[in-house]
């Protein structure tokens, strides 16, 4: 059995519900036919850019939404979550090792993932899973191709399956590398995330966070939290990051 | 042939045998067969251990050397487990015995070979369970403190603000058995898979309220009095210096200008622009600085003095991970044989200590696989201490400790039968042991932690731990260097624990070690043993 496989899903289940499940506020609807496509088709999936989502959680009343904003260079993720104010920043180097940065931004805490903490954690992603926010190499595997369709030139090809037992439906923008539409329908309710705009970085209204604005957060190594119990801010930032049974990976 | 092998001296091969790196996954195998054995050859085992034990004699040399090895967070259940599953490799037989493997139970770790042992109390001045601080404090000054500090007293309180950070803590200061042999003229060395800023490596060589400060970008203000602890290792002012340092946590000494020379998306930690690797190199002309496992190869042990090895810009890998490529890192073993071949030309001897830092972080990341592999690399580089020593003929003159600073709430349980793979699923047979709920059960868990993965929650952050059962542990491969051994209760890093640690010895003075002792006596046998005063 190819031991990769289950891997995948889970990887991709982890960033779906993450994205689906943090902080929420009031809902609206959404519809991927009403993607601007003019300016979607002026940008590749090489062009470094900025996108915003619309994050829903639809489980009875209040309905939530919140807004979720994706910043994407070649070897580089940045994140937003409006809601929780954190973030993760996803870096690739050369040799194609994978890095996170949690990004706790009212806390100015920046916790520290290297590759070797991801493996030992068991979160080593697949970089596609976080480039694009989904992994492609689900298509045709877990996720089988419904239907395409184009408007202004712009394609969109709809994939649906059950990921980890919850059944998933994506609209895939393939020029762009990146879903348009991401629903996860359980019994429930439903958790969607849905893709607002996307700007060249020349233009987008929020950039990479600058190294100096970093440079002045407190750097925790992640392998180190294990001694640090009794500082306030670990306890704070384990507590944000769902660290505890009560924590906040329930829903807002 | 008809041999039948003595349990002694399966375990003795064993100990002399090379480990090679483990495979990924341990669980070829569900059962490893036992060396042949009866009740006679259980008896004259059992019989030649206290022979042997009558042998004994006190050394009361005045020691030339000490070697001190931490095994961070190895508590006496991990060198248990250690022991077994490194005996579980197809490498560790003995040669007579021509079956795929031994059970393992068999096996001993090098350092398990040495005659003396003690029971080490681990608490700290104001904590029942401690944490690496305090307790290589009291190893290293002979000096109980508290939570969180390095080497001062427990007068001094824990420095947590911009006041703290710009007290006067000379009359604080604790020395250490590094300082008192640089002092005396000997060499020192400091080697850690951890950054070498971490609490065990720098309570050596530092003295600060807060083991954090490990770099000033780690410190509550700006030119902060009290150094970080990098600049303390730099500005170290007794004897000529610390003459071998290895480790991890190169970005505690490098400007956040700088990018770092293994991986391009990283840059340095340090605020104030202060590089302290070409600070080395300026304070000794005959120093070097080396990032990789060809600098390490390239330094000559007969010409090289003041070594500044930074493997990585924070720990260095586990060694299930390690890269062994000439841009990767040497092995704790490697290290300890170079730092030994380089420290050794001082006539009046050397004190070196050598951690296995990454124990400690595998358990709390509730990875059994990493944890112990670590345990076995440490034992690997006890054992090359050993060939070495014996080699230079040193072997007489120097004691060797080995302990751990505190334990992990880690567990060997059920009732798994002889050979039963240390790594897998409780079996009584071909049978799977099941629990009141019906389901099988691993023979490693953890009291506390993460708990295992397989349905971790659904975010790119610190997980939300999982408690108690893996509903999918029939069909989990828990022998994977992944797995997450399951955790009562949940917490987002698994603890230490307080029950006492093993302390092993062999060499001048390692007879001292008996019965249960306060960890702080450590430092006075030590300090025996050199005849400091």
């Amino acid at each position: 059995m190819n031991r990769e496989f289950p891997f995948l899903l889970r990887d991709l289940a982890l960033v779906l519900v993450s994205l689906l499940t943090a902080g929420c506020a009031l809902k609206m609807p959404h519809d991927s036919t009403k993607l601007d496509t003019m300016a979607l088709g002026a940008l590749s999936a090489d062009d470094p850019m900025t996108c915003r989502y619309r994050k829903e959680r639809v489980h009875g009343d209040p309905n939530l939404h919140s807004s979720w904003e994706f910043i994407r260079e070649p070897q580089r993720t940045e994140s937003y979550d409006g809601a929780t104010r954190q973030g993760e920043i996803w870096e690739r180097d050369t040799q194609g090792r994978l890095t996170l940065t949690h990004v706790f931004t009212d806390e100015k805490v920046a916790l520290d993932y290297s590759t070797g903490d991801l493996k030992a954690a068991g979160r080593l992603p697949v970089w596609a899973s976080v480039w694009s926010i989904v992994d492609p190499g689900l298509f045709g595997k877990a996720l089988t191709l419904q239907g395409k369709t184009a408007k202004g030139g712009l394609v969109l090809e709809t994939y649906a399956g059950q990921l980890a037992g919850v059944d998933t439906k994506i609209d895939w923008l393939p020029a762009l590398k990146l879903p348009a539409r991401i629903q996860k329908t359980s019994p429930t309710g439903t958790d969607s995330l849905s893709l607002e705009q996307c700007w060249p970085m020349a233009k987008a209204p929020r950039l990479p966070t600058p190294e100096s604005q970093l440079n002045h957060y407190r750097h925790i190594d992640y392998s180190d939290l294990g001694d640090m119990e009794t500082d306030p801010i670990v306890q704070k930032i384990v507590a944000l990051s769902g660290g505890h049974a009560h924590g906040s990976a329930e829903p807002h | 042939m008809t041999a039948k092998i003595k349990p002694v001296v399966l375990a003795v091969t064993s100990a002399l045998t090379v480990l090679a790196a483990l495979p990924a996954s341990a669980a070829s195998q569900d059962l490893f067969l036992s060396p042949t054995s009866n009740a006679s050859t259980w008896y004259a085992a059992g019989h030649k251990e206290v022979a042997d034990a009558k042998k004994l004699v006190r050394n009361n040399k005045k020691a030339k050397n000490v070697i001190f090895f931490i095994g961070d967070g190895m508590g006496v259940s991990t060198v248990t487990a250690a022991r077994i599953l490194e005996g579980q490799q197809p490498g560790i037989i003995n040669p007579a015995n021509t079956r795929a493997g031994s059970s393992g139970e068999e096996n001993a770790l090098s350092f398990e070979r040495f005659p003396y042992l003690a029971l080490s109390k681990t608490y700290s001045v104001n904590q029942q369970t401690s944490d690496s601080a305090p307790t290589m404090t009291a190893m290293v000054t002979g000096v109980k403190n508290n939570e969180g500090e390095l080497s001062v007293s427990q007068d001094l309180p824990k420095g947590k603000t911009a006041e703290d950070c710009n007290r006067a803590i000379s009359p604080f200061l604790l020395p250490t058995i590094l300082e008192l042999s640089e002092d005396a003229g000997k060499s020192t060395g400091v080697v850690s898979t951890a950054r070498i800023t971490h609490a065990t490596p720098a309570a050596n060589y530092a003295h600060t309220p807060n083991r954090d400060w490990e770099s000033d970008a780690d410190q509550p203000a700006a030119g902060c009095a009290i150094p970080d602890i990098a600049r303390q290792l730099v500005e170290f002012k007794h004897g000529d210096g610390i003459d071998f340092v290895m480790g991890g946590g190169r970005d505690r000494f490098l400007p956040n200008t700088v990018t770092d020379p293994e991986y391009n998306t990283q840059k340095g930690k340090r605020n104030d622009g202060r590089n302290l690797t070409t600070e080395w190199t300026t304070a000794y002309k005959d120093g070097a600085v080396v990032y990789d496992k060809k600098g390490f190869d390239a330094l000559i042990p007969a010409t090289t003095n003041h070594v500044l090895g930074l493997f990585e810009p924070s720990h260095m890998q586990y060694e299930a991970d390690r890269d062994r490529s000439a841009n990767g890192e040497p092995s704790l073993a490697e290290m300890t044989d170079k730092a030994i071949r380089t420290l050794k030309k001082n006539k009046k001897g050397f004190y070196l200590h050598v951690e296995a830092g990454r124990v400690d972080h595998a358990h709390h990341a509730g990875n059994a696989y990493r944890a112990l592999t670590d345990t076995i690399a440490l034992s690997d580089a006890v054992r090359k201490a050993v060939d070495t020593l014996k080699e230079l003929k040193q072997l007489d003159d120097t004691l060797i400790i080995v302990s751990a600073d505190h334990s992990h709430v880690f567990t060997i349980g059920g009732y798994p039968e002889r050979g039963n793979n240390i790594l897998g699923k409780v079996k009584a047979g071909s049978d799977l042991t099941l629990a009141a709920d019906g389901k099988p059960y691993t023979t490693l868990a953890y009291a506390n932690g993460p708990g295992f993965q397989k349905n971790a929650p659904p975010d790119i952050k610190i997980y939300k731990p999982n408690p108690g059962r893996d509903d999918e542990l029939a069909s989990a491969d828990t022998t994977d260097k992944d797995y997450h051994q399951e955790a009562l209760v949940p917490l987002s890093s698994e603890t230490h624990a307080g029950e006492d640690v093993a302390i092993y010895a062999t060499g001048p003075s390692a007879h001292l070690f008996h019965g249960t002792m306060e960890q702080n006596a450590i430092f006075h046998v030590m300090k025996n043993a050199f005849r400091y005063k």
